[in-house]
């Protein structure tokens, strides 16, 4: 590596001690490599100390910790109305005999999309998230 | 909120959080909430869509924290989800540009292409820019040198190339043309005059 192209790495200090003492030996010499440094420490200084609106982040304590209970909210409500649709489908099943009966699940995982979009975000996420780790 | 939450690390407070803890979050978005947020803002430049995808981030977390591994990295792992949901953003909108590609200056090292005496001149000029001048310049920046300019506040070259999965060198590179760039566009209106009103 060139002595130029050590600058953005001593300015964030992560140069060793030996090349941060020989880099220092070049800056002395090479106006360029100041002018950089120089403009690196004034953004540096420009962009510090940014701020999350204080409503964004309300908001979002809102949607989560401070969220009444979305599962205490809507499970029982799901596990009832599955329960009367598993009923129906047994019923129908009965009197249909050749026709395969849904799955449980199935009667859950539907019902769910249309009681909560969130569940389908959710699993989104989900998706996303494997795909990054 | 236990006092003691602030001297926690980040893997401590995800530990905390998997294990019932509400407060351990809250303590994981205080910490990076600004940060986060001025990146995001940066590269979208949209205050909705920005405070949407922050929040998105962090529900992420909420939700799938159970899948996190504890391995050191919780910085780089937020900024790797909300670079992903940038992405998503643009995406969506049909206006990916830059981000992963080259841009047309190349990828040479420009000290050498400024005309003599030229970094004199610019290193005159170096403090008589105010920060509200720089902050406009960087904002100005292609979209990949400005992502650098905003990723070197929090994080560093070694973290930033492993988090863009790109050569240390070439992260090295862009940053450096950000900078000259930066020079450019300063040098550009100071030679304007002040007077004139961007
Ligand atoms: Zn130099």
């Amino acid at each position: 590596m060139k002595d130029c192209e050590k600058v953005m790495l001593y300015a964030s200090n992560e140069l060793d001690g030996t090349e941060k003492a020989a880099f220092e030996k070049h800056l002395q010499a090479c106006a360029a490599c100041r002018a950089e440094l120089a403009l690196l420490r004034r953004t540096e200084e420009a962009l510090a100390a940014p701020a999350a609106p204080a409503s964004v982040v309300d908001e979002l304590f809102a949607k989560t910790t401070r969220r009444k209970s979305f599962f205490a909210g809507w499970k029982p409500a799901l596990a009832g109305t599955a329960l009367l649709g598993l009923g129906l489908v047994m019923v129908l099943a009965g009197l249909q005999p050749d026709k395969t009966a849904f799955d449980a699940s199935e009667v859950i995982a539907y019902m769910s999309e249309n009681l909560d979009e969130e569940y389908l975000n959710f699993s989104n996420d989900l998706a996303l998230f494997e795909q990054e780790f | 909120m236990d006092p003691t939450l602030t001297q926690r690390t980040d893997d401590e407070l995800v530990l905390l959080f998997k294990s019932g803890s509400g407060d351990a979050f809250e303590e994981l978005v205080y910490r990076y909430k600004n940060s986060l947020y001025q990146y995001i803002m940066s590269m979208v430049q949209d205050e909705g869509a920005a405070g949407d995808l922050f929040q998105e981030v962090f529900i992420a977390l909420f939700k799938h924290a159970d899948k996190y591994e504890p391995r050191g990295k919780f910085k780089s792992w937020l900024f790797l989800t909300a670079r992903n949901r940038v992405l998503n953003f643009f995406r969506d909108r049909d206006q990916l540009t830059s981000l992963d590609q080259t841009d047309e200056e190349g990828n040479a090292f420009l000290h050498d292409t400024l005309p003599d005496g030229a970094p004199s001149l610019l290193e005159g000029l170096a403090g008589r820019e105010t920060e509200e001048e720089i902050r406009r310049a960087a904002l100005e920046l292609p979209q990949r040198q400005r992502e650098m300019i905003y990723l070197r506040q929090y994080l560093s070259f070694k973290e930033i190339a492993e988090l863009l999965n790109r050569p240390l060198g070439t992260v090295l590179a862009d940053c450096h043309r950000a900078i000259k760039k930066m020079q450019r566009i300063l040098a550009a209106q100071q030679g304007a005059g002040r007077e004139v009103n961007i």
